[in-house]
């Protein structure tokens, strides 16, 4: 568990949280969650840390705890608990998100991608960056190609770029090029 | 976030919403709240109508939706948004006005951002439940929503160039289509291939001609016991000397000429056969005697009286006739003829004399009248016309008489009917003149007559020497007819001499043709190589000896030429075909030649082709990648991303089904794929109401992350209408982290109370400079802050990081 607990914490260290030191103390309140970290930057989300080892009803009374405190001193910070372990089932985990939003994390030993899935909605989505997006067609073509292009090839990939009858043209020319044998045709 | 796309919008009378306001939007993240009636949608659909001089969404209710929306009893609506500088198509603050069916002032935002807030920013209430629907929704053969704007994010236009433009280089049949002279260079390959096939097998047919043709000449040549050396191959050149040594045709010439002179000489002595015997040589010579003998007999005795009277001839001078008594005849006729003229001429000047002395008698007549009357009418006449020029006065100047008193007519005219009537007179004056020179001609006439007369008729000397040459002509005349009998046996003998002499001439000549015969006979039979005729042969027999060798020479020397002729044409034939080979591998050569210039055209082209080919290869390849990548990492992977922090319990995740084909637009089609991995259906069928209603706001939020955003904002109308409260949750951190780590401005409405307040504090300020504006609608608009809350960030001391 605390393995897991580790990777946990590594995933939302990685997405700028910051661990807070154990017990978590809220207004001079200690909630004796099995970590907390919280956001930094543009995030000032509060999560807090628990495996299902923890009963129920004290998971419950925590968070409520947590809240009550954070309603009192007037903090706006949003809460999350990130449960680790078994299955609690669907009470459970509707009586713990009366308090706070719920992310659970199944498994005993969860991989890191599954952690990262579950704690997904606290971190930043993943887009595709715009070079990769924006990537010019036809350079991907002369990618292909292996970069070296002949000169005939250059003059195709050119012509794309006004439109399928110019590479279309410059094919026919190309071929009428080297067909014609207009010239030094041997004489039958 | 710096730049906030949104800023404030003016509101006047506006749908549900009475009166002026204007709300502030100046904040990354911006909740409108209010019970359902106060004008939350009035608000978003007044945003959209500023932005983009359209409302979409009541559009596709009714087209003439503008005439509803004035606040009601109103006549018109006024909006003004304000929005960032970047955004703004002017930056004049006009306001736009809506009034029955029409719309005054120009939208905000220019076209292409207006049609990015319309599709990719504003999500309205009554879209999100048909969301699915709308996007895959298509009229006609236009491309669906969704397919437009996946096409759009592909951008394969170049690449679908690259690939459409070299379609034709993955078929050289197509690439003949496409380039007229690789079709003709290919037509042209083609044949010169099936030209340098017929070639060959034509110079192989054209060997075996020649070699069967050589082997033939080899026979022939054996039949003439020649036997050339040296190769097969030569022996066209080696019998060409062989058979031009031999030349039979030179003997056969010879051999047939003498044949010829046989047949000539046979000619000959069948000529001489029909010809006398020599033994009439001798009766001949013996005639010829006994004719001299005779002739000379004749000669004794009429040879002086003949001459005599020839001598008489001679002193006569006659005209030279046929005979001598021809001549006499006729000049004896002519004699007589002379006389009887002179007679004739002599009764004629008798009869002119008279006649001439008749014609003076009347001529003296005529002439004694006329003179007479040409005396008379000539005085008469001049007598009146003196008369005439007195008479003016119509009195008579003879008897001075008034003419008037006998006559009317005057006495001028008188004179003038007189005068007339003697120039009448002058008529009858020239009659008798004619008559008198009628008269003298015909004297003059006769006379001329008489004086011809007078020279035809001869003297009577020369009358006497014409009759005195009359009788001597008689007389000879008389001697010949005595002489005939003697004259003619003169002739006969000579004739008989002439003939004699020309028959012995004759025979002498057949003696010499005999022995000239022989001699030939004898020539020829040295020529042909035969024996010597012997003298006792005859001719005959000598020339049918001599024709049998002959005849036998020329069919030896036939058939030998039959052979060199046979040989000959062989070696003709041989000689054609040396040259058909020779001309057959020059066009095996040109054939080649021309099928190597085609086939490098072909090779030429081909190897285009492949280039064309390549490239082509690499258009669908990277177009592959490219669809892949847009599709998996643009699309699927942020749909999917999106959607699971929405309903991270939803074991299937909505996604595009990934197209195979090359077509230039892509069909897109909508699936689900399982947690485990596994294809679900499309997310109609797999998902719940709930979910199919987030799995449409996350494809939203997704299509709106998928491209560069225009207007980095995001506006949704009560969208967690049907969520339950884990989905809220996530809702609300997903809109946290596109305001806070994405930066987009996020405008959200909704009416329950406690939502709005959960989201309030939710989206609360979490940093310095980040700001949160309520809007609350309805009575809380009454209030002294119009219900309008802007929230700061404030630093948090509840927990020491």
């Amino acid at each position: 568990m605390e393995l897991s607990m580790a990777t946990v914490l590594g995933v939302l260290q990685t997405a700028g949280f910051v661990q807070l030191p154990k017990p978590l103390v809220v207004a001079d309140s200690s909630f004796d969650f099995d970590a907390a970290v919280v956001g930094t930057g543009v995030s000032h989300d509060l999560v807090v840390v628990a495996s299902t080892e923890t009963s129920r009803t004290k998971l419950v009374r925590l968070l409520s705890s947590l809240g009550r405190t954070l309603d009192q001193v007037e903090s706006r910070r949003p809460v999350t608990l990130a449960l680790l372990g078994e299955d609690t089932g669907r009470s459970t985990t509707a009586a713990l998100e009366r308090h706070a939003r719920v992310l659970e994390i199944t498994g005993l030993n969860p991989h890191v991608a599954d952690v990262r899935r579950a704690l997904a909605i606290l971190m930043p989505l993943s887009l595709p960056s715009a070079t990769v997006r924006g990537r010019d067609p036809l350079t991907q073509v002369t990618e292909i190609l292996g970069g070296s292009l002949s000169d005939e090839q250059r003059e195709l990939i050119a012509a794309a770029r006004v439109g399928p009858d110019e590479v279309r043209t410059r094919l026919r020319w190309f071929i009428d090029g080297v067909s014609d044998g207009d010239e030094g045709v041997p004489i039958s | 976030m710096t730049d906030i796309p949104l800023r404030s919008i003016f509101i006047s009378d506006f749908r549900r919403l009475e009166g002026h306001r204007t709300l502030p939007l100046d904040a990354p993240i911006v909740l409108i709240h209010g019970p359902n009636g106060t004008g939350k949608t009035s608000v978003l659909s007044a945003i959209e109508l500023a932005l983009t001089g359209d409302i979409r969404s009541m559009r596709r209710h009714d087209s003439r939706y503008t005439a509803h929306l004035p606040f009601q009893g109103r006549d018109f609506a006024t909006l003004r948004i304000e929005v960032s500088e970047e955004l703004a198509a002017s930056s004049d603050p006009i306001s736009m006005t809506v009034a029955g069916n029409r719309i005054d002032g120009a939208p905000k935002l220019n076209r292409e951002a207006s049609e990015f807030y319309a599709e990719r920013c504003y999500l309205d209430q009554v879209s999100l439940g048909q969301l699915l629907e709308l996007y895959q929704y298509r009229v006609g053969k236009e491309e669906s929503a969704l397919a437009r704007f996946v096409n759009e994010l592909l951008g394969l236009e170049q690449l679908d160039a690259l690939r459409v433009g070299l379609a034709d280089s993955t078929d050289f049949r197509l690439l003949k289509k496409l380039s007229e002279p690789l079709s003709r260079a290919d037509a042209e390959a083609k044949k010169a291939k099936t030209d340098l096939t017929e070639a060959a097998r034509a110079l192989e047919s054209a060997r075996l001609d020649l070699a069967r043709q050589q082997d033939a000449l080899l026979v022939a040549l054996d039949s003439l016991g020649l036997q050339p050396p040296g190769e097969k191959r030569d022996v066209t050149l080696r019998a060409e000397e062989l058979l031009r040594a031999l030349r039979p045709t030179d003997d056969m010439s010879a051999a047939r000429k003498l044949n010829d002179e046989l047949t000539i000489l046979r000619g000959r002595i069948e000529a001489l056969s029909g010809r006398p015997a020599m033994r009439r040589l001798e009766d001949a010579r013996a005639a010829i005697v006994s004719t001299s003998a005779k002739i000379e007999e004749w000669r004794t005795e009429h040879q002086a009286v003949i001459e005599a009277w020839h001598a008489e001839m001679a002193k006569f001078e006659l005209r030279v006739t046929d005979s001598d008594a021809d001549a006499l005849n006729d000049e004896l006729n002519r004699i007589n003829r002379i006389l009887i003229m002179q007679e004739e001429a002599s009764a004629e000047r008798d009869r002119v004399k008279d006649q001439i002395a008749a014609r003076r008698s009347a001529l003296l007549e005529f002439q004694g009248r006329y003179s007479v009357a040409q005396v008379e009418a000539g005085s008469l006449v001049e007598g009146l016309a003196t008369l005439r020029d007195n008479a003016s006065d119509n009195v008579c100047p003879v008897c001075d008489r008034d003419y008037s008193e006998v006559s009317r007519t005057h006495l001028t005219e008188h004179i003038d009917t007189k005068m007339l009537e003697l120039a009448q007179e002058g008529e009858r004056l020239r009659e008798l003149r004619r008559q008198r020179d009628s008269v003298a001609a015909e004297v003059q006439r006769d006379e001329e007559r008489l004086g011809e007369l007078n020279e035809v008729l001869l003297t009577d000397a020369r009358r006497a020497a014409i009759n005195s040459r009359q009788a001597a002509a008689a007389h000879l005349l008389d001697r010949f007819q005595r002489l005939g009998p003697a004259l003619r046996l003169g002739d006969d003998l000579r004739f008989q001499a002439r003939q004699a002499q020309v028959e012995i001439e004759n025979l002498e000549a057949m003696a010499a043709e005999v022995e000239i015969l022989r001699a030939d006979l004898r020539e020829l039979a040295k020529a042909l190589g035969a024996p010597q005729p012997e003298l006792e042969q005859s001719l005959e027999e000598s020339w049918r000896v001599l024709a049998g060798v002959s005849t036998a020479r020329l069919r030896s020397m036939e058939a030998v030429q039959q052979s060199h002729s046979v040989a000959t044409q062989y070696l003709e034939q041989c000689r054609q075909l040396d040259q058909r080979v020779a001309d057959f591998k020059d066009t095996v050569a040109r054939a080649a030649e021309r099928k190597v210039f085609w086939d490098n055209r072909i090779d030429d082209a081909r190897r285009l082709q492949a280039v064309a080919k390549s490239v082509q290869e690499a258009s669908s390849q990277a177009r592959s990648s490219i669809v892949q990548r847009v599709f998996s990492e643009s699309l699927n992977d942020v749909w999917r991303s999106v959607f699971t922090r929405l309903a991270p319990h939803e074991p299937f995740v909505p996604a595009f089904g990934i197209p195979n084909s090359f077509k230039a637009s892509l069909e897109v089609t909508l699936e689900t794929v399982h947690t485990s991995g596994a294809s679900g259906g499309s997310p109609q069928m797999m998902l719940s109401a709930g979910n199919l209603n987030t799995a449409a706001l996350s494809l939203f939020i997704a299509l709106h992350l998928a491209v560069e955003p225009i207007v980095p904002c995001l506006v949704f109308d009560d969208p967690v209408q049907s969520m339950d409260e884990v989905h809220i949750a996530q809702f609300a951190a997903l809109v946290r982290t596109l305001s806070k780590h994405h930066q987009r401005q996020v405008i959200i409405a909704v009416h329950e109370r406690e939502l709005f307040e959960y989201l309030a504090l939710e989206l609360s300020p979490a940093f310095r400079g980040d700001e949160l504006i309520t809007l609350e609608l309805g009575e809380r608009s009454m209030d002294e802050d119009r219900g309008i809350t802007r929230s700061t960030w404030v630093p948090d001391q509840s927990i020491v990081v």
